[in-house]
């Protein structure tokens, strides 16, 4: 019998800090005391079904998005194009993060299906009403002080350390 | 020589990255073209002359591994080069991709360098870099 593959919030904090640090040049540190998103929440929300199934979740506030945003495409954050792409920026990194945290789970050989990443724009307490629910969360805070979250719903039968 | 571009992935901040990211590289790019998706891609295939496809896996509408298998269907695009630029770290399903005829695979996050190398291993450095010529 497949033992089912263990996400830990260590693990989820590492592998979100990384891809940030890598891909966006944001540097992150976990936090237990987040300060309260402002008004709206950008969510990225990702499938995965591989050895184990469920969501993966990447949030920020507008302004850190827009942040992301810039230092992907290395533009100003004022850029219409910073602007433009705020959304799509959290989108991505969270595919590369599922990436990431695939094979960190599930190991380098197993194959493990990715849907495309939806984003959604949800006010600040009915984010932290769904994100209440992840069975594996974790609060990130930037240099300049800006929130992510990031979180795991793991479909029945994933255990989550 | 320089060479023509299509770049296939439904993220339109990816694509504005890989231009960029080719543009810095010192690869000899002449047209750069964009898809959105697969069937996106085989209308610009249909329509210009490409060098080479960097190309998404997760799509919607048509991901890279079909628009792979189509391309690998028709007698004039199955010599183009596709390289996938994928967050996709699975060894199993990159093994199974290069089966397929995928020429190259570049991981997410991706630096300059990386299309530099992997575009000239794939065209050759005198079409690849421009510094070669």
């Amino acid at each position: 019998m497949r033992v089912p593959p263990e996400i830990s919030r260590e693990l989820l904090a590492r592998v979100v800090g990384q891809t940030l640090e890598e891909a966006a040049f944001v540097f992150t540190e976990a936090t237990d005391a987040p300060p309260s998103y402002p008004g709206v929440v950008l969510e990225a929300r990702m499938q995965y079904a591989g050895p184990g199934r469920g969501e993966v979740r990447l949030a920020a506030s507008p302004e850190v998005a827009v942040d992301l945003a810039a230092n992907l495409l290395g533009e100003d954050p004022a850029s219409p194009e910073a602007q433009e792409r705020q959304a799509d920026a959290v989108a991505e990194l969270l595919n590369i993060c599922c990436g990431a945290l695939a094979r960190e789970v599930f190991g380098p050989v197993e194959v493990c299906e990715l849907s495309v990443p939806e984003v959604r724009r949800l006010a600040a307490a009915e984010f932290e009403d769904q994100a209440g629910r992840a069975t594996c969360r974790v609060s990130l805070l930037t240099e300049e002080g800006g929130r992510l979250d990031a979180a795991v719903f793991p479909a029945r039968g994933t255990r989550v350390a | 020589m320089s060479y023509a571009v299509l770049i296939v992935d439904d993220s339109a901040i990816i694509r504005q990255m890989v231009r960029k990211a080719i543009a810095m590289s010192g690869l000899d790019v002449g047209e750069v073209h964009e898809a959105a998706n697969g069937r996106e891609a085989l209308e610009v295939l249909g329509k210009h002359w490409i060098d080479v496809v960097l190309a998404d896996l997760n799509m919607p509408e048509m991901n890279g591994v079909e628009l792979v298998e189509r391309m690998a269907q028709d007698n004039l695009l199955v010599s183009t080069p596709v390289v996938i630029v994928s967050s996709e770290q699975s060894e199993t399903r990159i093994n199974e991709l290069k089966r397929r005829g995928v020429r190259a695979y570049i991981r997410k996050p991706f630096r300059p360098e990386n299309f530099k190398e992997v575009v000239a291993q794939v065209l050759g450095p005198a079409k690849g870099d421009a510094r070669a010529a």
